[in-house]
């Protein structure tokens, strides 16, 4: 069976700084990935890489989604192709209301892989149905997209447009950070609820509690851009009461761990 | 500078002569009003770059253009043709005219409220010449251009709207003047008075736009004089055809505790000029001017306000944006004057350009004079592409380049159109922009 997505020694540099230095994962459908790690290690960058940010150059290895080249793909080729990208910081777009923004998102999507666009009055509903999910009220669809909105109601905003979008790849770039309890249990039950068999989760987050709410199969330890260690949710735990200290002693010889642990 | 022009000069005196020879006669207020403005035309003649004030706008376009008189022919037009244009809110207020020219049978004013006085120019001098006579021309003069001046010379019609004391009419009033109606270019100078007495509140909206495609000049002058604690909402919509010439001019000035607010929206014409200038003239004034300007082509849009704060504890606000394509040009020049006594004044100036092509260029000039030391004043302008941020996250959910660039612009936009307080001419509004972005990125 071909992987989902699979990454082989990634290389990639911001500013000519090198921000990835080596990254190979692999994910297969039906998968949930937690990708942990200090600040600066690299994980945002991968999540962003994997997007298609205009600001990251890639330098080396190459990433396959569904067994093609993702890396010659503009960013939006990459969305509508089912890679999803939940920003640790939403962009506020002013003057655009919320509901247009995501019926566009929606109906492009839809018209790339061939299924019928929804007209406005049918999206409408659709919409209601996926705010419920994620525990959002009506109003914010009248207004412009995450203008004025808190930290978590744009986090929530996020998860609304995956659950729209049905991506097959979703990266989840430290969407539980600056959550209140509340709300990390709603993303958790959107994220939870919307996991099948078919798609499947990267999730790079700071802390293990959101782990408590989505379990994963996996978990991988970045460390100075690659991938330090992997291994199943109990490295979270031992994360947790070790630090990314023990981690780092070990980290230089097992770029290839994750390949060897999930492979 | 004078000399420069005197041919294009000589041509509009003459059509003033031509005018004055065949009007019916006027009563002396009026004809004496004219022959000084005409005087004054005469003395300083059209402007040239060299001219401050007009250094980035050169008209000589609009002067090389001979322009005939206008018959206020409306040619092949039905009623249907301009039907889009009309707010149905405004149903039973809502006056037209063709080229400066009135059209009773286009226009209805069955709606009005008690008291409430709109109606053409031409009336309003034979009926209401006792609100009009003291009031015409009053505010204009002042930072009065030579366009203004020609206007007051040669202004035959054009619309009187009288709110008398207390009032507070629901509907807006509507105000539609269209230009292009012949088959040969045509000026006109259409006039508009607004008197909004004490405690009354009223909405207006301005539409300039075009019959058809053939050149015009519309030389537009309002005064708008808003009375102690009324409230004036104005919008402004400039959408005139690509061969039209667009200069307009609207002065105001607000007393004791009083507010007037413009959204002024440039988005057609070849070459446009608008000239807002509001006198915050008894304490507590105070007005919040928007405005919008987009171009694309050969375009130039040039915006120019002036805000006196003539007295203390007057507040004014203002922001200003422009979406710039092609090889168009804007101008903004808004001057905020703070007078010797005016303390406690209030005063924010803000204005912000989107540049969509290399080629377009923006002169922008916020000013600030302030001459009174208790004052709180900010101002600022911007000029700038789209963000790559804001670009990036639309593309991650899946919108292509040239729909996440039509977006992104349209938002810019809207935060100035979302304002407008009549929902049929926002709307209206939405759907132009939203089709001119579009068009404008599927080029390529």
């Amino acid at each position: 069976m071909t992987a989902l997505l699979e990454i082989r020694d990634l290389h990639a540099t911001v500013d000519s700084a090198e921000i990835l230095r080596g990254v190979s994962l692999t994910v297969n459908a039906g998968e949930i990935h937690a990708i942990m790690g200090p600040n600066g290690s690299g994980k945002s960058t991968l999540a962003k890489v994997l997007a298609g940010h205009p600001a990251y150059t890639v330098t080396g290895g190459e990433v396959l989604f569904r067994g093609q080249n993702l890396l010659e793909l503009a960013p939006d080729e990459r969305a509508r192709s089912g890679i999803f990208l939940a920003f640790q910081y939403p962009v506020e777009i002013p003057g655009v209301s919320n509901s247009n923004f995501l019926r566009l998102a929606f109906n492009q999507t839809r018209e790339s892989r061939g299924q019928e666009e929804l007209d406005p009055l049918e999206f409408d509903e659709l919409l209601r149905e996926k705010m419920k999910l994620v525990e959002m009220d009506y109003s914010f669809a009248n207004r412009s997209v995450n203008q004025g909105f808190s930290g978590g109601e744009k986090k929530r905003n996020e998860i609304l447009q995956m659950a729209l979008l049905e991506p097959s790849v979703a990266v989840l770039d430290e969407t539980d950070s600056g959550l209140d309890i509340d709300a990390l249990r709603v993303v958790a039950t959107a994220v939870n609820a919307l996991a099948t068999p078919e798609n499947a989760f990267v999730m790079v987050t700071h802390y293990q509690r959101l782990l408590n709410y989505i379990e994963p199969h996996f978990v991988h330890v970045f460390a100075a851009g690659r991938i330090a260690r992997s291994g199943g949710k109990e490295l979270a735990l031992e994360l947790e009461e070790k630090g990314y200290e023990s981690v780092r002693a070990q980290s230089g010889s097992l770029a290839g761990a994750s390949e060897a642990s999930n492979g | 500078m004078k000399l420069l022009l005197s041919e294009e000069k000589d041509r509009y005196l003459a059509a003033y002569d031509a005018r004055a020879a065949v009007a019916v006669a006027e009563p002396d207020w009026l004809a004496s009003l004219r022959r000084l403005a005409i005087a004054r035309f005469d003395a300083v003649g059209f402007p040239t770059t060299r001219n401050e004030a007009w250094k980035y706008t050169d008209v000589s376009p609009i002067l090389k253009t001979e322009f005939g008189s206008s018959t206020g022919s409306i040619g092949k037009l039905s009623f249907a043709g301009f039907e889009c244009l009309r707010a149905p809110e405004a149903e039973g207020a809502c006056l037209v005219f063709v080229d400066g020219v009135y059209h009773p049978e286009l226009s209805s004013m069955s709606g009005l409220a008690e008291g409430v006085v709109v109606t053409d120019f031409a009336t309003a001098v034979a009926v209401h010449f006792d609100a009009l006579a003291v009031r015409l021309g009053v505010l204009s003069a002042h930072e009065s251009t030579p366009f203004a001046s020609l206007n007051l010379a040669m202004a035959t019609g054009g619309a009187v709207v009288l709110v008398p004391k207390g009032c507070a009419p629901a509907s807006p009033v509507h105000l539609v003047y269209l230009s292009g109606g012949g088959d040969e270019p045509v000026a006109a100078h259409p006039r508009t008075m607004v008197v909004a007495g004490e405690s009354s509140s009223l909405t207006v909206v301005e539409t300039f736009a075009s019959v058809n495609g053939v050149a015009s000049l519309t030389n537009a002058v309002a005064e708008f004089h808003v009375g102690e604690n009324a409230r004036v909402d104005h919008v402004r919509v400039q959408r005139e055809g690509a061969q039209a010439f667009h200069v307009g001019a609207t002065a105001v000035e607000v007393r004791r505790s009083g507010s007037y607010s413009s959204i002024a929206i440039s988005i057609g014409a070849a070459i446009s000029r608008h000239d807002l200038h509001v006198r915050l003239a008894e304490e507590g004034a105070s007005c919040h001017i928007d405005g919008l300007y987009v171009t694309e082509g050969e375009q130039h849009a040039d915006s120019h306000t002036r805000i006196d704060h003539l007295v203390p504890r007057c507040s004014s606000r203002q922001l200003y944006k422009g979406v710039l394509d092609g090889d168009s040009r804007a101008v903004f020049n808004g001057k905020v004057y703070v007078h010797h006594d005016a303390q406690k004044t209030e005063a924010h100036q803000t204005n912000r350009n989107l540049m969509l092509s290399p080629r377009a260029r923006v002169d922008t000039k916020p000013e600030l004079e302030i001459y009174a030391d208790d004052v709180v004043c900010s101002h600022g302008a911007t000029v700038g592409a789209l963000e790559a941020e804001e670009q990036f996250y639309l593309a991650s959910r899946g919108l292509d380049e040239a729909t996440a660039r039509a977006v992104l612009t349209y938002g810019f936009a809207e935060e100035i159109v979302e304002e407008i307080p009549v929902a049929s001419v926002r709307r209206h509004l939405d759907e132009v922009i939203l089709d001119r972005f579009q068009k404008g990125f599927s080029k390529g």
